[in-house]
């Protein structure tokens, strides 16, 4: 356990300087964004009310109160986002790879290790679950922050007010963070399986090599397959035989035996067969 | 402990934000606006088993889809994600799948597929329609389950003439004996619509009839007329007759009523006349009710006269809404109307009445209330009056 522990922090440790550029550059770029967006809009109000003589009220009724919807779904919101769900994607491979790169190839060290090679396995997992939900984290930590920026920078009769709940649960949001507890389970359980395959198809190449792409390829599209059964079924059949919760439970069943299969795998690969 | 500082703030941070944000937004109530049915006269018992099915919009969100009773409004964030999924079906399609599960299992389509008595539940639906691949493997998939012995018949029948229509509807399902009537939109491929009639033997399991009741471009001046379909006040009940309007192509305009006898294929169409003028909202057997702005009609059409008049609750103009109001919404339940009306917003306020089809007397009178005042932007749209679970 304690080697466990140690392995985690240590594989944090590494990307900690990067990881908090990532944070950085969110907080700053939605900041801006709120501050961008609620200037242009009252650029515009301005320009209506005082130029074209139009009542507050009647601009509103013509333009829309602004919300702010109007930020989270703007470039500035989605681009932050973006970036960091694809930095963490790719230090997926970054996290396996950076090991074997460089003079004294550190998979060494860390393959020679007195402990269960599983844990090398399960802390870079770990750790990769635990820097996405630091993310989320994060952006729940300031979305009031910016509700308050928003709510300072336009006047109450211009915009309409809506809560962190709200804002979360009107859009695309509601991916990251899902309405309830079960379902960010299931959203985030979903995620820990795509990275354990992910993690095992890089395995298969770091022990076979080119032969290793290939099979890591298929190993991929096998488990795809395998846990998005039901649904292709309904495409083939084109009818519906389960009902709603039906499929809930056999899509857990299913993310549960890919998950674990994939661990399975990895731990064989890198016990068995791994190359350095 | 120093040196794993980073494992430590990650997982506390974690933990502490995502826990507070699902314990709060299991407590709070959305902050969505709390709304229920407040008496204003009448006996308050008949609302009782009342259910109004509405979206709240504040703002430019996608909304939150609410149910509304005498009690109060629940709205679907509130709801468990079990709940939810579950819900996700139409309330009667839900009780059915409820109450009939194996039968109901793998069938799709609208609640117009259904059609449900004492002891039979029948459904019928067309299969293998996509976009994707040409339509020629259109079929009906038919169903029929006698809720006495839970013997069901199934089967599936080719559409006839299928490789001419790239879309079938079914807009209504009827059932005598072993007869289950098929009432059908079929679109066809020059871009025209028709309404077909198609009878099915249950014991042979095939097609006995087939019957193209009405069709657009049939009407001389208006060749693109477009033909709508006025829905049953209980659109799984047995009906007498099927009707439809013979809308003008923008579909402002009706320019009467056809109105069909399943029992005897007989065919008529009603004029517009001085009587039978407004919106149409809905039938239940021979009657036919109409909105006139201010006044709810009742028409019987097979003895063509008025047989109730049920003014309106005066409805607010004066904010100078040029807008024509949005229609009341109808639901009759064998000798009770259920009336609401009044524009969503904040505006005017929404109304619901419960009049007795027979007398034309107001049983009971109440209106939609929220506690704290809505948001300037917010309103509640109501689409379906539901009695009972």
């Amino acid at each position: 356990m304690n080697r466990f522990t140690k392995l985690v922090n240590f594989e944090l440790s590494r990307f900690m300087k990067i990881y908090l550029m990532l944070i950085a550059l969110t907080i700053i770029v939605q900041v801006a964004g709120v501050i961008v967006k609620s200037n242009e809009y009252m650029a515009r109000a301005d320009k209506a009310i005082s130029e074209s003589m139009i009542p507050v009220a009647q601009f509103v009724e013509q333009n829309g109160a602004i919300t702010f919807l109007d930020f989270a779904r703007s470039l500035w919101f989605m681009a932050s986002i973006g970036i960091c769900a694809a930095a963490l994607i790719f230090y997926v491979f970054l996290i396996w790879y950076r090991d074997w790169v460089g003079k004294n190839t550190f998979i060494y060290r860390l393959l020679m290790l007195p402990t269960n090679r599983l844990n090398i396995y399960l802390a870079k997992a770990i750790s990769i679950v635990l820097m996405v939900l630091g993310l989320v984290s994060v952006q729940l930590i300031i979305l009031p922050l910016e509700n308050s920026v928003f709510k300072w920078m336009v006047p109450v009769d211009l915009r309409s007010d809506m809560t962190v709940g709200q804002i979360i649960n009107g859009d695309y949001l509601s991916m990251l963070i899902p309405r309830t507890f079960t379902e960010f389970i299931l959203h985030y359980g979903a995620g820990f399986m795509a990275v354990s395959v992910l993690f095992t198809a890089i395995l298969f190449e770091r022990s076979f090599k080119w032969k290793g792409i290939i099979a890591g390829v298929g190993y991929v599209i096998i488990s795809v397959i395998i846990f998005a059964l039901p649904i292709l079924s309904t495409i083939f059949l084109n009818k519906n035989y389960l009902y709603p919760l039906e499929l809930v439970g056999l899509e857990v069943v299913l993310g549960v035996i890919v998950t674990a299969m994939s661990i399975w795998l990895g731990n064989f690969l890198l016990t068995k067969k791994v190359t350095v | 402990m120093k040196r794993y500082w980073r494992l430590i703030v990650i997982v506390t941070v974690v933990i502490l934000t995502i826990g507070a944000f699902y314990i709060k937004s299991s407590l709070a109530a959305g902050n969505y606006p709390e709304f229920k049915i407040e008496k204003i006269s009448g006996n308050e018992r008949l609302i009782n088993s009342v259910i109004l099915n509405g979206n709240y919009t504040a703002g430019n969100s996608m909304g939150e889809s609410v149910k509304v009773t005498p009690d109060g409004s629940e709205y679907n964030s509130n709801q468990s994600f079990i709940e939810r999924i579950q819900g996700l079906y139409n309330n009667k399609i839900y009780r059915l799948q409820q109450e009939y599960r194996g039968f109901m299992r793998g069938k799709t389509g609208s609640i117009t597929s259904y059609f449900e008595e004492e002891e039979t539940l029948a459904y019928a639906e067309v299969i293998n329609q996509s976009v994707r691949i040409s339509n020629n493997d259109m079929e009906f998939d038919i169903a029929v389950l006698n809720k006495e012995n839970d013997e069901t018949i199934s089967f599936t029948v080719p559409v006839p003439n299928r490789a001419m229509y790239t879309q079938v509807y079914v807009e209504d399902v009827q059932m005598t004996d072993d007869t289950l009537k098929v009432v059908t939109r079929n679109f066809s491929k020059d871009g025209g619509n028709a309404i077909y009639l198609y009878s099915f033997d249950i014991m042979k399991q095939e097609i006995n009839e087939d019957e193209r009741v009405a069709i657009t471009g049939e009407n001389e001046n208006n060749a693109m007329n477009h033909l709508g379909m006025i829905s049953a006040s209980d659109q799984t009940a047995a009906q007498k007759y099927i009707i439809f309007s013979k809308d003008s192509p923008d579909g402002q305009d009706v320019q009467g009523y056809i109105v069909y006898n399943l029992e005897t294929g007989e065919q008529r169409t009603l004029e517009p006349s001085q009587d039978l003028s407004g919106d149409a909202l809905a039938y239940d057997n021979e009657y036919l009710y109409f909105s006139t702005g201010n006044q709810i009609v009742q028409y019987n059409i097979e003895t063509d006269e008025i047989t109730a008049e049920i003014d309106l609750p005066s409805q607010d103009t004066s904010n100078g809404d040029m807008q024509r109001n949005t229609l009341p919404m109808l639901h009759v339940d064998s000798d009770k109307m259920y009336l609401l009306t009044g524009n969503p917003g904040k505006k005017t306020s929404q109304n619901i009445a419960v009049i007795d089809t027979t007398t034309g007397e107001t049983l009971y009178n109440g209106q939609l209330t929220s506690k704290k005042p809505i948001d300037q932007n917010g309103a509640l749209h109501i689409f379906d009056i539901q009695i009972g679970s």
